[in-house]
């Protein structure tokens, strides 16, 4: 079930909450832990049935290993042993699903074998539930999850506002505040808080992300023809468009959050005002640097083993993030780029203290954006491709295609209402011109503290309202000759 | 303000805005799911192709009337007025651009839960009929499933031409000049049934050169002739034969147009002629075992489809080809029958044999155009000595129409070879010595 869908804002939401709450009320919270968690496993095989199987197993798995290492009788031994086997049973899983294709494909391809490819489903949210439960198993191992039951393990796992797109929580960030009594009651500060939060998430879904989406998947359709300007506006796109999509996600997720009374953690931070690349990750999903940081960085050695061995396990961290995010060699690629400034960042760091700081920001907004053209790119050829026409640099031009893409109804209707011809860029430059503004200049919903204003109440109606008629806008047909 | 009113106040107000707007929706309904135009509204009610999906499927639901006619655009010109007049029954007119059978039965389904449809005329187009309706259909408008009306009635575009209409009604409502109102009223009420633009369309065999761009050559390929058969009969069987079998007493008049003898005569040229022409005599047959079905032929009427000053490309027929296909149906002159339909099949393949395409434009190949490129050489203009039209070609043919002021189109037509062929005949003269080149200038 997707957030920005009828079923789920009109039906399911609702019916969660009242439920959830009613059962609370009735002093019944073990019953509200079970309908949590049958509802969350609703909402995940609404999707695909199918899901069920895996992420059921999963959690049954991970909560057997976990009771095993959270043991205190057992030998230290015996535990790595045991934690080794879950880490690996998890990435077996994860690697079956979801890189078993690029796997063979690849082996396919330099031994000349011909191995055939299965038509595997990728389980949704299959990605952050294997980073979620490694880091449950480890937590366990190290003695800090302090005997949580099954169903509390299940929730925190299944949790359906995080479960196909994160964040990536760790088990004190949820489990403690599920228990917690004086959360079982409607609390209208989180409420408030909540529904405001859903309704930006849900416009920025809608109008930007989704308007930005056009723009890109023409780009990329159409990679032989774009100008040099069209190659610079599509991965400005591009950027954008993968920002408002997966913060949107991710303030509709902390939104229901609270409207469950529970406070799930930051993942984004005005990403793009950062001035610098180590800036920029402490930015950009926070909860996966986190967890990179927490289980692969530190036990690697972290920088603790002298300057080599920490550029090299900064590059593992980057290489291991590239190719969570899919199985392709473009996402390979973009953790490498990723590793390799990281680590020149690291090397050069008092230099690059030393510029001004729109310089850095600038040249830090300039490489994530080229990062970004392999992370979208079908393949590093089409990546190519594209940041050769860009460096073509031949006269500035926009292609119609590109135009269209971007055209906003409100200035078509005033364009026919005025009757003043307008130049067929504005929509588009006044579109990026929003948008900059917006993500460089505004402070973002973390650092604002919300206040019920009557102001406030009124705007989030308009989002709330507008983002749900545009849900389904009906996907104009093209009038085709015959 | 305190949260807890806050809360309530978002959503109070965002509940009600949310059932106010599904009412006035429904109560609007502009594109007639639920009920026809309310009578003071109806006016203002546009049916555009671009949501012809939307609005056709509630045209079906809540016309009332005695037969239908289903089609795609190539029966733009099939009016459903003539058909009412020709059957004495009204007909309603149920056409999709991009039509095809698939969509003709949600079509008629529909028109068949509320009538008692006594006639369907129903086009079949040979070529088109192994596809499926290309475009994306909105399925939750076809089923029954109350929970997907959400998806309508919270819909910006649904709200946008309620709005549109009521806004509409209103301005009219406070202008008291009526004129206005009545040209507009007019204006909706003449029917156009698919494509309104086709009306002032050029028809010509120049506009059918440029909207061509192969011709297929002699390479035959008995793959695609097995699963055109595959296809097509199945879209017979589960679109069609499944209404021949259901309604014994409705009267299907199939129709198949006019379009144009190119895409036989392509197939002539494939050497696929006979297989295809051999699948349509079987599927005629089929719809033929039924005694309330009957078939009427227009794609083989000599002086029609063998002149592509007729149409705009290989299928779309000038207006002419309404009445002819009207004026065919009142007279049975071209009813297939068991009895005539090897023959007429026939006359379709040899009209196909005997046609010339009587122009040459770029991606054409063969012998014709080596001999077009060899003349141009000769004549000193800079072109390939090959059997393809190439864009170099194309530019020498158009450089030779702008020194001999014929339209510049870059398409070797009838005028252009003829003038080509006389030219270099007179240059292979020696007694006429002139340079063609010297004398344009």
């Amino acid at each position: 079930m997707q957030f920005n869908s009828y079923i789920f804002i009109l039906a399911f939401l609702p019916f969660t909450l009242i439920a959830y709450y009613q059962l609370n009320r009735r002093g019944w919270n073990v019953g509200a832990k079970i309908l949590l968690l049958l509802l969350s496993l609703v909402f995940c095989g609404y999707f695909n049935y199918k899901y069920l199987y895996i992420i059921g197993a999963s959690i049954l798995i991970n909560y057997a290993f976990s009771r095993l290492l959270a043991d205190p009788r057992r030998s230290v031994a015996a535990k790595k042993w045991l934690l080794f086997t879950v880490i690996s049973l998890n990435l077996l899983i994860l690697f079956y699903f979801k890189y078993f294709n690029f796997f063979t494909e690849n082996v396919n391809l330099l031994f000349q074998t011909s191995f055939a490819l299965k038509n595997l489903i990728l389980p949704l949210g299959i990605s952050f539930l294997t980073f979620q439960q490694i880091a449950y198993a480890v937590d366990s191992y190290r003695g800090e999850t302090a005997g949580y039951c099954f169903l509390d393990y299940a929730v925190f796992a299944a949790f359906f506002p995080r479960l196909i797109a994160g964040p990536i929580v760790l088990h004190g960030e949820i489990i403690p505040q599920l228990n917690e009594s004086r959360n079982h009651r409607i609390n209208y500060e989180n409420f408030s808080y909540g529904l405001l939060m859903f309704a930006v998430g849900l416009a920025k879904k809608v109008f930007i992300a989704d308007f930005f989406a056009g723009a890109v998947s023409w780009g990329y359709a159409s990679v032989g023809q774009l100008t040099s300007l069209d190659a610079f506006i599509v991965m400005l796109s591009y950027t954008f468009q993968i920002y408002f999509d997966f913060s949107s996600y991710t303030d509709m997720a902390l939104g229901v959050g609270l409207m469950f009374n529970i406070k799930l953690p930051t993942n984004f931070n005005s990403p793009y005002k950062a001035v610098s690349i180590q800036d920029f990750w402490k930015r950009w999903h926070i909860t996966l640097t986190r967890f990179l940081t927490r289980y692969v960085y530190i036990p690697l050695g972290g920088n603790q083993k002298g300057r080599l061995r920490t550029y090299v396990n900064i590059m593992i961290v980057f290489l291991v993030s590239g190719l969570w995010h899919g199985a392709n060699w473009t996402f390979v690629l973009w953790g490498f780029l990723h590793g390799l400034v990281s680590v020149l960042h690291r090397r050069f760091q008092t230099g690059w203290g030393r510029i001004p700081t729109v310089l850095q920001w600038a040249a830090t907004f300039l490489f994530v954006n080229i990062a970004w053209i392999f992370f979208r790119a079908d393949s590093i050829k089409q990546g190519w491709a594209i940041i050769n026409r860009m460096v073509e640099w031949q006269a500035p031009a926009v292609s119609s295609g590109l135009l269209a893409s971007f055209e906003l109804p409100v200035i078509t209707g005033l364009e026919s209402l005025l009757k003043i011809p307008m130049p067929s860029s504005l929509d588009m430059l006044l579109f990026l011109a929003f948008t900059f503004v917006i993500t460089l200049l505004f402070k973002n919903l973390q650092e604002l503290e919300f206040k019920p204003t009557s102001t406030n109440a009124v705007w989030t109606v308009i989002l709330l309202v507008s983002g749900i008629f545009s849900m389904s806008a009906i996907s104009a047909f093209i009038y085709q000759k015959f | 303000m305190e949260p807890k009113k806050w809360t309530k106040a978002v959503l109070g107000a965002a509940t009600a805005i949310l059932l106010i707007l599904m009412a006035l929706n429904a109560v609007i309904d502009p594109f007639v799911q639920y009920h026809s135009p309310l009578p003071a509204l109806e006016p203002y009610y546009t049916f555009s192709q671009e949501y012809a999906m939307y609005w056709l499927i509630g045209r079906a639901r809540h016309t009332p009337a005695e037969g239908a006619v289903l089609g795609s655009s190539l029966s733009n010109f099939i009016s459903s007025n003539k058909l009412s007049q020709l059957s004495g029954k009204k007909i309603v007119p149920l056409k999709k651009s991009m039509g095809r059978p698939d969509v003709y039965t949600l079509f008629l389904r529909e028109s068949f839960k509320r009538n008692r449809l006594q006639i369907v005329y129903y086009e079949i187009t040979f070529p088109h009929l192994s596809e499926k309706y290309p475009e994306e259909i909105p399925r939750y408008l076809y089923n029954s499933n109350p929970f997907d009306d959400v998806k309508y009635l919270l819909n910006k575009e649904v709200l946008g031409m309620s709005t549109y209409i009521v806004s509409g009604w209103a301005s009219d409502a406070l202008d008291t000049n009526h004129k206005k109102q009545r040209e507009r009223q007019a204006w909706n009420r003449e029917l156009f049934e698919v494509d309104r633009t086709q009306l002032s369309s050029h028809y010509s065999t120049l506009t059918v050169a440029r909207s061509l761009y192969v011709r297929h050559n002699k390479v035959a390929d008995k793959h695609s002739v097995i699963a055109y058969r595959a296809n097509a009969s199945e879209a017979v069987e589960k679109n069609i034969i499944p209404f021949l079998e259901k309604y014994p007493h409705t009267r299907f008049v199939f129709i198949v147009p006019c379009i144009s003898i190119l895409n036989t005569y392509d197939q002539v040229r494939e050497g696929t002629a006979g297989d295809y022409l051999g699948i349509y005599k079987d599927l005629m047959l089929r719809l033929l075992q039924y005694d309330n079905a009957e078939i009427h032929m227009f794609s083989d009427v000599e002086g029609f489809v063998d002149n592509l000053d007729n149409y705009k490309d290989r299928v779309h027929y000038c207006p002419a080809g309404g009445d002819l296909i009207i004026d065919g149906l009142k007279s049975g002159k071209y009813r297939i029958t068991p009895q005539n339909i090897d023959q007429r099949l026939a006359h379709q393949k040899a009209l196909a044999e005997r046609f010339q395409v009587s122009f040459l434009k770029e991606g054409f190949k063969g012998e014709d155009v080596l001999a077009l490129n060899r003349q141009l050489i000769a004549l000193g203009y800079d072109c390939p000595a090959t059997v393809e039209y190439d864009k170099r070609t194309t530019a020498a043919v158009a450089r030779f129409q702008a020194d001999y002021h014929l339209p510049v189109t870059g398409i070797a037509t009838a005028d252009t070879q003829a003038l080509l062929q006389e030219l270099s005949r007179q240059t292979t003269d020696p007694h006429s010595g002139a340079n063609p080149r010297r004398s344009s200038q």
